[in-house]
């Protein structure tokens, strides 16, 4: 290509991306400035961007209004347990609902889906009544273990993407003589890391914010997790804004964080690369 | 070579399923990790009982206290003056330790409930204890009052309906609500008055001359009392004498001319200024509502039907405006409405399911008595128990209370539908309005199909 | 399985009782069912859902494409901009929909400020039943983070060799889109469409959250400016929650679960025809 036209080219890019980053950003810039504002700067008229007195008492306050670490600590618990149930059970699933054929497969598929249909509302009572037969309603145990079957909105897309997987890497391993579960561990798993580093994103976020899982199970205090703890901020009758948005900046910050280092595992899938010969 | 495929996935899938049978508790990795967190839990629990303990060990030497656990919805600081109230309860006696949780969705008591696992106190508003008693969720409070010999003439007879299923108490009210005309005194004289109206025709009068517009045609002051949205559907009302039920509080009356003869008037004034420029101040005020820029607070509203948290609100936001509270206007035809406002408590119940049936009543009858008024100084609210409707202490934790409680006596107040179906047609109720509000249905139309609409509940 | 197949068996029990979470069920037959299909409010919440989702899917999932497939290419900063675009996905809904409720303030907000500087007056977005629906797909939108993901990770699986052979055939930037990859990710954006029109049958929080939030209503059982978003699962929740008719919710859940299951499998079959079409060529 021209180099001219090229460099145009690249300019375009540029700015579409920096308009549309400019659009997902501003909620949450919206809430980054709201956080640092006074009360009375929030509701300036005309409205301003930045705080006129910039303040860091929301933080302070939404530290100390809520046990902030040991609710932090509670989420973390359950959150890495929840990851670690779900990158444990999901691929395994997927694997043997995409790659290996067997009968009840398309009805296992459909059960799947069917449980994604039915609204929380009404299955909550009857698997609380489960857990409260299992006495453990008053533990983690029901936060927790339901990752251990694996989410079918993740089992799905992991399907789908092992599906995609192409044919021919599999009969070569299995002419070198791999049994399913070498062809599982050293083919499916490695070409699905993308495809496994959202799920796990997924899971990550699911499990950190769930709210109605902890308001159900969890009866103490010192139990808490922050979705829950946040829920402090949100008054009868007054939402204190500046407060509100600096504990949910709080609460975003490891989030963001995380995926910011993960995101590296989106590149090219070695399935591709191996193609490309 | 395919067969054996078949069956490891077949056998994957067993793996699989065998995990999801025993709850996964068949996976020893997250047996193990559970049980962890439950000892850890377990252990944290003990060290918290040891800690209680021999903080009240001088009373509890012979008997170890029965634990009660109470769920209330209070939350933040208001939460905090309810652990404040457990506090005194648990240090006055030693027969019980109550255990509070701040649970800010009742769905939660919902799903206890069907447990097994209610608590043993809950937190309600009055509607709530309709409702839930329609599905024979709580204790019979009267029977239990009666038997341990409660002291009922506490309660003024709105305080006993609003709490009541046929007759029967099935929760103890702790606070009251009800509605005051609050009033911006430099906008009324810059439109000419000295004294704030008396009936709604004299209101609508003075609300059309304060009502202000910017250059754009947007409304800058708003004269007329359509915030707080919750007063626009009830008080609005009630001032011309119109209510949502009958007296027996079942027979729907939507379709009455109070009803009417208010929404007339709300909508022509929404006409005047245009119905889309009234809706976008009314958002804007619902958003920064009780915050530094309220409209009332910012001195854009001329008349706010509100209850008396307002008073602290304009205290903690913003002192410099000049207000003050006069009764709600009645009509010309009926000036005998003035005062008129909905009454509403906050109660507690016992769940029928409840384990500390007995320790739940002490905290219950000690808390609406003797526990009740250092709740209300700290929480700011109205009392339900009359013995302190002229105690001087409330009475000087803020300054709009003595008018309070001048309409509180009187004893006036509406109470909320009370059907078995009464939060269904509630809801009815707001759609319709909104109807209404928007332009979209005359109020006539409107209300003759609400009537229609509420006559097939239960 | 049992963990969610025995609750959707009882809800299904259920769904034929009068339930009531401390008494026994009571059978009552098709009460339930018969009482819904005389309920305006069924009808309107089931149409307020499925033109929630039968607009917001198609919207977030091109929108999602579009940014995957900008985050796709490699250039500078891709990480930041990756995250920028995924950041809304990781605010925790009810903090999240608190936020939206502040941008969509006619007076405060972002949004009609920004809209102003092009002279344009804003509407009162989430009180004039006009525009609710809109709103909330606009929140939807900007939520899509999750979406792109997936379609990151597949448009990763195309084969790079792919768009230099077709840029040599001199196709544009939208004729590769088209023939190479769409295509090559359809078994995985498929499904993603699938799952999220799924998803947007069960669109819940975010409608709990604006309409309690809102303050005003009594009765704890809002549906939003003239019932604009009563969505199906908010209507159901407050049979089950609000209004103590666990029965009718479990019936509600029911009829939404044969639906979306009729549509699910109609949309399976015409997708797998269609994958294994684009396949072949």
């Amino acid at each position: 290509m021209h180099p001219m036209k090229r460099r145009m080219k690249n300019w375009a890019f540029a700015l579409a991306v920096l308009a549309l980053s400019a659009v997902f950003l501003s909620p949450f810039l919206v809430m980054l400035t709201t956080s640092f504002k006074t009360m009375e700067d929030a509701f300036m008229i005309p409205v301003k961007i930045l705080p006129r007195e910039f303040t860091i008492k929301n933080y302070s306050a939404a530290v100390n209004k809520i046990p902030y670490f040991q609710y932090m600590g509670n989420t973390a618990l359950i959150t890495v347990l929840s990851l670690a149930g779900e990158l444990l059970v999901v691929p395994m699933v997927a694997y043997s609902l995409a790659r290996i054929k067997w009968k009840g497969a398309k009805l296992i598929s459909g059960l799947l889906m069917a449980t994604m249909m039915i609204p929380y509302t009404v299955t909550m009572i009857p698997l609380y009544r489960t857990w409260h037969a299992l006495g453990l309603t008053k533990t983690y145990v029901p936060l927790i273990a339901p990752h251990f079957a694996g989410h079918a909105y993740y089992i799905i897309i992991l399907r789908q993407f092992m599906a995609g997987l192409p044919n021919s890497l599999f009969e070569a391993a299995k002419i070198d003589g791999a049994n399913e579960v070498q062809r599982y561990l050293n083919l499916a798993l490695p070409l699905c890391k993308p495809a496994l580093t959202t799920v796990g994103i997924y899971t990550f976020i699911a499990a950190w914010s769930d709210y109605l899982g902890p308001l159900i199970y969890i009866n103490r205090k010192e139990r808490m997790t922050l979705s829950l703890g946040l829920q402090q901020f949100l008054n009868e009758f007054t939402v204190d804004w500046t407060l509100l948005m600096a504990a949910a900046m709080i609460f975003v910050i490891p989030v963001v964080l995380l995926f910011f280092i993960f995101q590296r595992n989106f590149v090219e899938g070695v399935s591709t690369a191996g193609l490309k010969a | 070579m395919k067969r054996h495929c078949q069956l490891l996935g077949m056998g994957l899938s067993v793996v699989f399923f065998a995990g999801l049978l025993t709850g996964c508790g068949g996976k020893s990795e997250s047996a193990s990790t559970a049980s962890e967190t439950v000892a850890a839990v377990e252990s944290q629990e003990k060290s918290q009982e040891e800690s209680r303990e021999t903080e009240t060990s001088g009373q509890t030497a012979e008997k170890e206290a029965e634990k009660v656990s109470y769920w209330y919805f209070h939350k933040g600081d208001e939460g905090e003056i309810m652990e404040r109230v457990i506090e005194r309860f648990n240090a006055s006696q030693s027969e019980y330790i109550v255990e509070g949780f701040s649970v800010p969705d009742k769905q939660k008591y919902i799903v206890a409930m069907s447990s097994d696992e209610a608590p043993d106190v809950i937190e309600l508003s009055n509607a709530e204890i309709v409702s839930y008693q329609a599905s024979g969720l709580l204790e019979n409070m009267t029977a239990m009052g009666t038997a341990k010999g409660y002291d009922f003439s506490i309660y003024d007879m709105p305080a006993v309906d609003n709490n009541s299923v046929d007759g029967q108490m099935y929760g103890f009210p702790i606070t009251s609500v009800i509605i005051q005309m609050f009033y911006n005194k430099d906008l009324l004289v810059e439109i000419g008055e000295t004294e704030p109206p008396k009936t709604m025709e004299e209101l609508y009068d003075m609300a059309v001359r304060a009502t202000t517009l910017d250059a754009d045609g947007n409304i800058d002051i708003l004269g007329y009392p359509l915030f707080p949205l919750a007063s626009a559907r009830q008080e609005l009302i009630y001032a011309f004498g119109g209510t949502w039920t009958d007296e027996d509080g079942v027979t729907p009356t939507a379709d009455s001319q109070g009803v009417l003869d208010s929404l007339n008037m709300n909508v022509k004034y929404r006409n005047l200024y245009g119905i889309d420029k009234v809706q976008k101040f009314v958002a804007t005020g619902n958003t920064n509502r009780y915050t530094p820029q309220d409209i009332f607070f910012a001195g854009k509203q001329l008349f706010r039907f509100d209850g008396p948290w307002l008073a602290n609100q304009i205290r903690d936001n913003n002192p410099d405006i000049s207000f003050d509270v006069a009764m709600i206007p009645g009509t010309e035809a009926n000036p005998g409405l003035r005062g008129v406002s909905r009454y509403e408590n906050t109660s507690l119940a016992i769940p029928a399911g409840a384990k500390e049936k007995d320790g739940a009543y002490a905290f219950i009858s000690w808390f609406t008595t003797e526990g009740a008024k250092d709740f209300l100084l700290e929480i700011g609210s109205l009392p339900a128990n009359n013995t302190l409707f002229d105690d001087p202490d409330l009475m000087a934790c803020n300054d709009v209370f003595p008018s309070f409680m001048e309409a509180l006596k009187t004893g006036n107040g509406v109470a909320a539908p009370k059907m078995a179906d009464a939060a269904q047609y509630t809801s009815f109720i707001e759609e319709y309005l909104d109807y209404v509000y928007n332009g979209s249905k005359a109020p006539e139309k409107a209300m003759d199909e609400l009537q229609k609409m509420a006559e097939s509940l239960k | 399985m049992l963990l969610s197949v025995y609750p959707l068996v009882m809800s299904l029990y259920y769904s034929f009782t009068e339930f009531n979470p401390i008494t026994a069920p009571r059978w009552v037959g098709m009460e339930n069912y018969k009482s819904l299909f005389q309920d305006p409010r069924f009808y309107k919440s089931l149409g307020n859902t499925c033109f929630y989702a039968f607009v917001a899917t198609p919207v977030n999932l091109l929108t999602a494409l579009l940014l995957a497939s900008i985050v796709s290419k490699n250039f500078k900063a891709r990480g930041m901009v990756r995250t920028i675009f995924f950041l809304p996905s990781v605010i925790p809904m009810v903090a999240a929909t608190m936020v939206w409720i502040w941008m969509f303030d006619p007076t405060y907000g972002f949004i009609n400020n920004f809209l102003k500087l092009f002279g344009i007056e804003g509407p009162a977005w989430l009180i004039n039943p006009d525009t609710t629906m809109w709103a909330l797909i606009m929140m939807g939108t900007w939520c899509t983070g999750t979406t792109m993901l997936v379609c990151l990770a597949a448009l990763q699986d195309v084969p790079r060799s792919y768009y230099e052979s077709a840029e040599l055939d001199g196709a544009n930037a939208i004729q590769r889109f088209i023939f190479i990859t769409l295509p090559c990710t359809a078994h995985v954006i498929v499904y993603q469409a699938i799952l999220n029109l799924i998803n947007a049958f069960q669109y819940f929080t975010q409608v709990y959250v604006i309409t309690t939030a809102s303050g005003g209503n009594t009765s704890g059982a809002s549906g939003g400016p003239e019932n604009s978003i009563l969505m199906y699962p908010l209507y159901l929740f407050h049979n089950a929650f609000i209004y103590q008719k666990m029965g009718k919710a479990s019936a509600m859940a029911w009829i939404l679960l044969l639906m979306v299951g009729a549509l699910t499998a109609v949309m399976v079959k015409l997708s797998n025809k269609a994958v294994s079409n684009a396949g072949g060529e």
